[in-house]
């Protein structure tokens, strides 16, 4: 009897205590790294920078078009379809096409029919979007898919 | 040591304390250990569900080895390239619609989608051709809870949600939102173009309302489809606790969904109950923008709001016709228990006045079916259905002596008769209809405040001795047994007036000056 009351040789029960705060412990980290995660949503109910364009026989090449409620300007040539935001690359004003490109209404930017600043305070070209083709065939245009300019998708 | 346990039991003692404190301890390390594996355990699962083996990424690897398969043009390799493990929704912030439906139903709109599972597929029908899914997602036609990605989330029966998944076959009561039943007939709206004959043949106006327009013994029905599950009783639905459930079973047995409910069973065949409850569904009032509505719709909703004119037997025959068909005779209703009045009965419009008709009309007859109407139909509407009734032509037969119908015409007239001796009289011969103290039964109700308040007493006497022709009134004035003297007749009259509390008609202002507004 007496033999028991002995301490162990290995600290059997220590380890144990170290176990459990150690896998609490654990269990505490793992439900706080949940609570952070939940700050960082998948996804926002935002709405979808990839819409469909159209059919591609909708845009015979020679089609000029604009999608006012996009923003964009679609071109088709010869060689494929283009995609241009209306969005100006300085304040973010809706540009409107013009005899010979776009003009700002806001600080009076001028860009070229392919999207170069002519004329300030416009920094940059207006953007050439992405053109793509879903699986029934339909045009596909990415707002947040910036390509180089002169660009053209031929499906 | 065996010394000790000699020398002292206080020493023992302490001993065995100490070890069962020891072995106390022991066991809530031990428990602390399983605890914390346990709870480990459960955030480790959690979090591996909830972020890595989810339905929506197991089934994008599973399209995107479909995908792989398919691959035989360019367009076809690009798809599978550009496939990407993510979230996918599709969001109409006009239409309140935020779907990831598509999360997991990754090829409705790729046709090459056909000899694959569920929920691989490609979507039936041409819908998508003309609903492009970026301008309209799915909830909008199918329901359920757009944001879950998880199924029985997103079907969201018995979830406590709003807007649970309509079954398959109920669907089509969503083309009512933009198209009216004409335009998508033979479109795939068969059964909603079905239901909304069914719903004008039953004459569900007569009690109900839409669009504020109607009768007013049932509830308005404008938004009936688009109601929360928790808006209505479930207790007696057998089925799934769902809108659509609860209006399909109560179309087979109002009475036992809506205990002591008003409305007669419909009686209707099993494909008839399924096209009603479609359009009943399909009553929503969800205002969506203008874009949306086609043609057909634009115009479906105008007429509703803005009613065209009608004419006054058309007016009869949709809202008064349900109860009382063509008003031409009285006949017996089994499932409210009485006679119903003939309300265009060659007698009747002999007697009546324009005054009572009109009380009849906009105060109904309380305490039984026949509602007010007054705010059912517009003002006009109300006088062309008095006018339709009053130019009833009566054939020579069943015409009142004319002295009869002037008396019946004035609202000064008082009849005088011993009220003891009417009252024996009325319980022999009236009370089995028109109830011991004139409450209604079979027969109309005397002791109403509306009827006592239009009915003049020689309105009242002529109807006792010359009786209802058409119905089932019959005359009590004449010299053979079981008839009546006037004398009688006239007592009569004066217990049906003691019934009524002191309300009379009133009794007319010089003519002209009625409406007439002093300067």
């Amino acid at each position: 009897m007496s033999e028991r009351l002995k301490p162990d040789p290995v600290p059997r029960r220590s380890f144990l205590s170290i176990a459990g705060l150690g896998t609490l412990a654990l269990a505490g980290v793992g439900a706080l790294a949940g609570m952070v995660r939940l700050l960082k949503p998948y996804v926002y109910p935002e709405p979808m920078a990839r819409f469909r364009l159209g059919r591609p026989d909708e845009f015979p090449p020679g089609t000029v078009k604009v999608v006012p409620e996009r923003s964009i300007y679609v071109i088709s040539e010869p060689e494929g379809v283009a995609v241009i935001s209306l969005v100006c690359t300085h304040l973010g004003c809706i540009v409107a096409p013009a005899d010979k490109g776009f003009d700002c209404p806001c600080h009076g930017s001028r860009f070229d029919p392919k999207g170069r600043v002519l004329r300030g305070p416009a920094p940059r070209a207006l953007l050439w979007l992405e053109v793509s083709q879903a699986a029934d065939g339909s045009l596909m245009v990415d707002a947040n898919r910036e390509v180089k300019p002169n660009t053209w998708y031929r499906g | 040591m065996a010394q000790s346990e000699k020398s002292s039991h206080a020493q023992r003692v302490r001993d065995q304390v100490q070890l069962e404190a020891r072995s106390r301890d022991h066991r809530l390390q031990v428990g602390l250990v399983l605890t914390g594996v346990l709870l480990l355990a459960v955030f480790l699962w959690t979090g591996l569900k909830e972020n890595v083996y989810t339905d929506w990424r197991r089934y994008q690897l599973e399209y995107r080895d479909i995908l792989e398969k398919k691959a035989k043009t360019k367009l076809g390799r690009k798809l599978h390239q550009d496939f990407d493990i993510r979230i996918r929704q599709v969001v109409i912030p006009e239409l309140g619609v935020v779907d990831r439906c598509v999360s997991c139903h990754n090829g409705i709109t790729d046709p090459r989608m056909t000899d694959v599972k569920s929920p691989h597929k490609v979507h039936p029908g041409p819908y998508l051709n003309q609903h492009e899914v970026g301008k309209f997602g799915c909830t909008i036609c199918h329901r359920g809870q757009g944001r879950a990605l998880v199924f029985s989330e997103a079907k969201a029966v018995g979830h406590h949600w709003p807007h649970p998944m309509l079954p398959g076959g109920l669907t089509q009561s969503s083309c009512g939102l933009c198209h009216s039943p004409a335009e998508v007939r033979s479109a795939g709206g068969e059964k909603y173009a079905r239901g909304h004959r069914l719903f004008g043949e039953l004459g569900c106006v007569s009690c109900h309302k839409l669009y504020g327009r109607g009768g007013s013994l049932g509830p308005e029905l404008t938004r009936e489809g688009w109601k929360a599950p928790q808006e209505v009783s479930m207790k007696n639905v057998r089925g799934d606790k769902t809108l659509a459930r609860w209006i399909y079973e109560h179309f087979q047995d109002p009475q036992r969904i809506v205990p002591g409910s008003l409305m007669p069973p419909p009686r209707l065949a099993a494909g008839q109950l399924e096209a009603l409850t479609i359009y009943t569904l399909s009553l929503q009032r969800r205002d969506l923008p203008s874009k949306y509505l086609s043609p057909g719709k634009y115009l479906e909703l105008h007429r509703l709001r803005n009613p065209p004119e009608m004419t006054g037997k058309q007016l009869v025959a949709r809202y008064c016709g349900t109860c009382h068909d063509t008003g031409s005779y009285g006949r017996y209703d089994a499932f409210y228990q009485r006679f119903i009045p003939a309300i265009r009965g060659p007698s009747f419009v002999q007697l009546v006045t324009p005054e009572y008709l009109d009380a009849a009309i906009r105060r109904g007859r309380p305490g039984t079916p026949m509602a007010a109407w007054a705010g059912g139909l517009k003002d006009n509407e109300l006088v062309k259905i008095r006018s339709y009734l009053l130019g009833r032509k009566v054939e020579p037969g069943v015409r009142l002596p004319p002295k009869i119908v002037a008396q019946a015409k004035d609202p000064g007239l008082v009849i005088h008769g011993d009220v003891a001796q009417g009252a024996a009289i009325f319980a022999r011969q009236c009370a089995s209809c028109h109830g011991p103290r004139g409450e209604g039964r079979l027969g109309p109700a005397l002791a109403n405040r509306v009827f006592q308040g239009s009915a003049t007493d020689g309105f009242l006497y002529a109807t006792i001795a010359y009786g209802r022709a058409d119905t089932a009134m019959p005359a009590f004035l004449g010299t053979h047994q079981g008839s009546y003297r006037p004398s009688q007749i006239q007592a009569l009259v004066a217990f049906v007036r003691s019934l009524g509390g002191g309300v009379r008609p009133r009794a007319k202002v010089a003519s002209g000056s009625a409406n007439r507004r002093t300067p």
